[in-house]
């Protein structure tokens, strides 16, 4: 058990929710991770990072600051991946259902990030 | 008839709750009678997003342009009237004068035959027409590829026009100065050469009206100017038409003549820029851009610090989307539909359009989020029209 399982757990509590990781955003490494059984974590980490460090890249080009969350939607499921501060350069990326409430999940990786802080 | 304050703010009540009423209709006209263009196109602009096959909207959209001096946004919105309803008198009109204005004689002789024949007590109508005619007949000859000769009675200089140049002194066919009241808008005083002597004047028409066409300031000034029959955009000495956007009948001249072209083409580029735009003029919103799936900017603009950014923001998102896709596939998640990005200064909409490419609107942070989602949402509908009307690659 790492310092980041509980704040997983947390994150994981969230009805709807199908895991969470802790990701390397510069090598979409897997840190720590509690995922469903079937989610290809690995895949998922690497393909959320690279989304994550393209997605950085833009918003730096068009000059409107440092990427801090990311939000993907899908026709079956949501895919989060937060930059809280607290976490330097690894991301938080969450797995979950389309119908999850977005709106807690984001609670969720707030306090993850203020608890990093 | 102006609109009453009472009704201006039931109208305003009514588009506010609902952005798609049809009250945003008499709004933009009673904002248009008021000066005050801008919030007029905003509005129309909008109103077409939702109605996006509202014939009078995009004729009242059409006379916005060409008092704000865009003929040739003017033109594709009457244009796009007409192909939705080709009955339609106003549109038929405008665009009928403003092809005598840009002297497109062909294609004004088309759309004025079937306006005279709508509204036969119409002068002024008639007089465009009969001037239309009188022009297409001279000028039939002489389209065809290759410098346009002289015109018998003119000077060097005064052979600028399109067809033959008009000449003041021989009291020859006129040229665009010969109808300076094409836009009755500006009460236009120009009375310019004409045929036979009967001159076409202006000022004739209704400011209420929406049958009024272009403003004539361009025409108003050669009728004045006397010799030179100066063509609003000049240079096309070859062709029996001179415009300034690739009309139909100016390229594929007289003889095949007409808008056939862009009756059944596809939807111009500008109207999906002028909604991208509308888009980025939103309060707290940065921009709003469309691109294709190499990464080019199809329509919008992003401007961060005075400066678009678009280029740059296409480039790195170029594929993001085959990126998203790959993830979600991963996870058994059907298609992404949208990736929200938020910074500490803004929130980033990207969203997938039809043929690989992506949308992209940015707004600061002040803006809510769920706000950005619908404008992102409009942009999205917006390219879907345009590009299932034929406007993809």
């Amino acid at each position: 058990m790492s310092a980041f399982t509980p704040l997983l757990d947390s994150v994981n509590r969230v009805r709807g929710v199908r895991g969470s990781m802790i990701v390397a955003a510069d090598d979409g490494l897997i840190v720590e991770a509690d995922l469903m059984i079937g989610i290809a974590g690995p895949a998922v980490a690497a393909l959320v990072a690279s989304l994550f460090r393209r997605a950085r890249r833009s918003v730096q080009a068009a000059e409107l600051g440092a990427a801090a969350y990311l939000q993907v939607e899908a026709d079956e499921g949501l895919l989060f991946a937060a930059a809280p501060p607290g976490l330097g350069d690894l991301l938080l990326v969450v797995v979950a259902e389309s119908w999850v409430n977005v709106g807690l999940v984001r609670l969720e990786a707030a306090r993850v990030a203020e608890a990093l802080a | 008839m102006s609109a009453t304050p009472t009704q201006v703010r039931q109208w305003s009540e009514e588009v506010a709750r609902d952005p798609g009423n049809l009250a945003f209709l008499p709004l933009a006209e009673s904002y248009r009678e008021q000066g005050r263009r801008d919030a007029a196109l905003r509005l129309c602009i909008r109103g077409l997003e939702r109605n996006p096959e509202n014939v009078e909207a995009h004729h009242l959209l059409g006379v916005i342009y060409a008092e704000g001096g865009e003929p040739v946004k003017a033109f594709d919105e009457w244009d796009i009237a007409l192909r939705l309803s080709p009955d339609h008198r106003a549109a038929r009109r405008a665009i009928g004068m403003l092809c005598v204005e840009r002297a497109d004689w062909p294609a004004a002789v088309r759309h004025l035959e079937r306006a005279v024949a709508d509204a036969p007590d119409d002068a002024e109508l008639r007089s465009a027409f009969d001037l239309a005619r009188t022009n297409a007949a001279v000028s039939a000859p002489m389209a065809r590829p290759g410098p346009a000769p002289a015109s018998p009675g003119s000077t060097g200089s005064a052979a600028l026009a399109p067809p033959p140049a008009a000449d003041s002194t021989g009291g020859g066919v006129g040229g665009v100065g010969g109808v300076g009241g094409v836009g009755g808008v500006g009460g236009g005083t120009a009375a310019g050469s004409n045929v036979g002597g009967s001159a076409v004047s202006g000022g004739s028409m209704a400011s209420a009206d929406l049958n009024r066409t272009v403003d004539s300031a361009p025409s108003a000034a050669a009728a004045r100017g006397g010799s030179t029959s100066a063509a609003p955009p000049a240079g096309n000495a070859g062709g029996s038409a001179s415009t300034d956007r690739p009309m139909a009948a100016g390229e594929a001249g007289a003889a095949a003549g007409t808008a056939a072209g862009a009756a059944g083409g596809p939807p111009r580029w500008d109207s999906l820029q002028d909604e991208f735009a509308a888009l980025g003029a939103e309060r707290g919103v940065v921009g709003a851009i469309l691109l294709d799936e190499q990464g080019y900017v199809i329509a919008g603009e992003m401007t961060v610090n005075g400066r678009d950014r678009a280029p740059e923001v296409a480039a790195v998102l170029s594929g993001a989307s085959s990126e998203a896709e790959r993830a979600v596939k991963h996870l058994g998640m059907g298609a992404w539909r949208g990736i929200l990005l938020e910074t500490p200064e803004a929130t980033v909409r990207l969203a997938p359009v039809a043929d690989g490419g992506m949308l992209a609107v940015a707004a600061r942070r002040e803006v809510p989020t769920g706000w950005v989602l619908r404008l992102a949402a409009r942009a999205r509908d917006a390219a879907a029209r345009w590009l299932g009307a034929g406007g993809g690659p």
